[in-house]
């Protein structure tokens, strides 16, 4: 008797620590995804403000490059590119797609939905699954909110200085100041700066899984980055922001083999791009 | 008495688990937030497609693994990417430019929030000359590429034609 209360006794005693570790450990883990639950984006006012915000750097793209008005391009591109967007999360973002009047190679994203490839792009491409490659990877800039997040873009919260709401709605000239700068931030990242290298590498991934999913070759933005990097030794412009190829490259063709895609055929869609994008 | 014992001690650490075991292995809903969610037999892309699911549809998380979720959806269970799912039901589209023009064409029909109220004021027409110290600003081909209206339905479409399936 005595000894099963002692048996009683020990068993609660040494299970308690596990236990106590157990729910230590889901507090911890709940308070680091704390702050990531915050981060979400999911408030209509913060959706709006990533709108209006990447409506302005998409109006500062097209003032950089210009856009290349044709209708049945910019149709194919638009079809492409928002069929892929539909195999993302972001089904509240209305994307757009257009093409930039310029002979560089170079494709970029502005938050909301805001998605541009240059004509130069276009030109090196050879197929449409090269295509939704390069879109796909615009596409995950977007979705995964690279610049958002950059720069802390929220529509409501009071404490952000970055409060898009508040200078927005604002209407003094500092406010409209601040706004301004901000944008013209965001265009520094995709002009100058480039976007952080983990972001790229994430972007790649992303636009791998779209592409997959949606049923194109999963080995199509590798094989475009490879084009284009053997442009760039071969004196082409390239855009400067997209750099790192051998590294992007090795990531893709690793995520490849890793999920036991490497090798295998898929749907390339070469002549329905050529029926649609005649620019050589 | 040895059973009640037993007894004793069976339901004590029940009463434990039942305390302290769901807080840290429950798990959620999740939903659909892709136009279709390819539910996988593992934890990589080239995997067996066990069944897909479709956007808005509620699968049952099981665990987490990195950028995977396994879930159970109807009778199967399998893998789902981080990325195609959430835990609240997917929204439908968010526009600036709709609240716009309803607001500068029939006034303030319904109550926009301040903010899309304060997007309308300087959005579009009135503000054109708040432009960049540093780049030129192109409003014009901005609202060419935005008239293009292409439904998700027919872009589904476009791209289930081209890859065959």
């Amino acid at each position: 008797m005595n000894r099963l209360f002692k048996l009683i006794s020990s068993i609660l005693f040494l299970t308690f620590p596990v236990f106590y570790m157990t729910v230590s450990h889901a507090s911890d883990d709940f308070r680091k995804r704390a702050p990531q639950v915050e981060e979400t984006f999911t408030e209509d006012d913060d959706i709006r403000a990533e709108i209006v915000f990447g409506r302005e750097l998409a109006a500062r793209i097209i003032g950089k490059y210009g856009i290349y008005k044709n209708n049945d391009i910019t149709q194919y591109v638009n079809m492409l590119g928002k069929g892929l967007s539909q195999y993302t999360n972001r089904p509240e973002l209305e994307f757009r797609f257009a093409v930039l009047d310029t002979d560089s190679i170079n494709a970029f994203a502005a938050p909301g939905g805001y998605i541009f490839i240059t004509k130069g792009a276009l030109k090196a491409i050879e197929d449409e699954a090269e295509l939704a490659g390069v879109l796909a990877h615009e596409i995950a800039h977007v979705s995964e909110r690279h610049i958002v997040k950059e720069l802390d873009i929220k529509g409501k919260d009071e404490s952000t200085v970055a409060n898009i709401g508040r200078i927005i709605g604002g209407n003094t000239e500092f406010l409209r100041g601040v706004f301004t700068q901000m944008v013209d931030e965001a265009a520094d990242i995709l002009f100058e700066k480039g976007f952080k290298k983990q972001d790229e590498i994430d972007a790649d991934r992303i636009a791998t899984l779209i592409i997959t999913t949606a049923g194109y070759d999963p080995s199509a933005l590798s094989r475009y980055l490879k084009k284009i990097s053997s442009d760039e030794k071969e004196g082409k412009t390239i855009g400067s922001t997209h750099p790192l190829f051998s590294e992007r490259i090795e990531k893709i063709d690793t995520l490849l083999v890793d999920n036991n895609l490497a090798g295998k055929k898929y749907e390339i869609v070469k002549e329905r791009f050529h029926e649609n994008v005649r620019l050589r | 008495m040895t059973k009640n014992l037993w007894n004793l001690l069976n339901s004590t650490i029940s009463i434990f688990m039942l305390l302290f075991l769901p807080s840290a292995v429950l798990a959620g809903d999740l939903y659909v937030q892709s136009i279709k969610a390819r539910i996988l037999s593992s934890p990589s892309l080239g995997s067996r497609i066990v069944v897909e699911a479709n956007r808005g549809e509620v699968l049952k998380e099981l665990e987490k693994e990195g950028n995977w979720f396994k879930v159970s959806y109807k009778e199967s269970t399998g893998w789902v990417s981080r990325l195609l799912v959430g835990p609240k039901p997917p929204s439908g589209k968010v526009s600036v430019l709709e609240e716009t023009e309803e607001k500068l064409e029939k006034g303030s029909r319904r109550r926009a929030s301040a903010f899309a109220t304060a997007a309308a004021a300087r959005g579009l027409a009135e503000e054109r000359a708040r432009i960049s110290d540093q780049l030129k600003v192109d409003y014009d081909g901005l609202e060419w590429m935005e008239k293009i209206n292409i439904s998700d339905e027919k872009a589904a479409m476009f791209i289930i034609k081209g890859v065959g399936k």
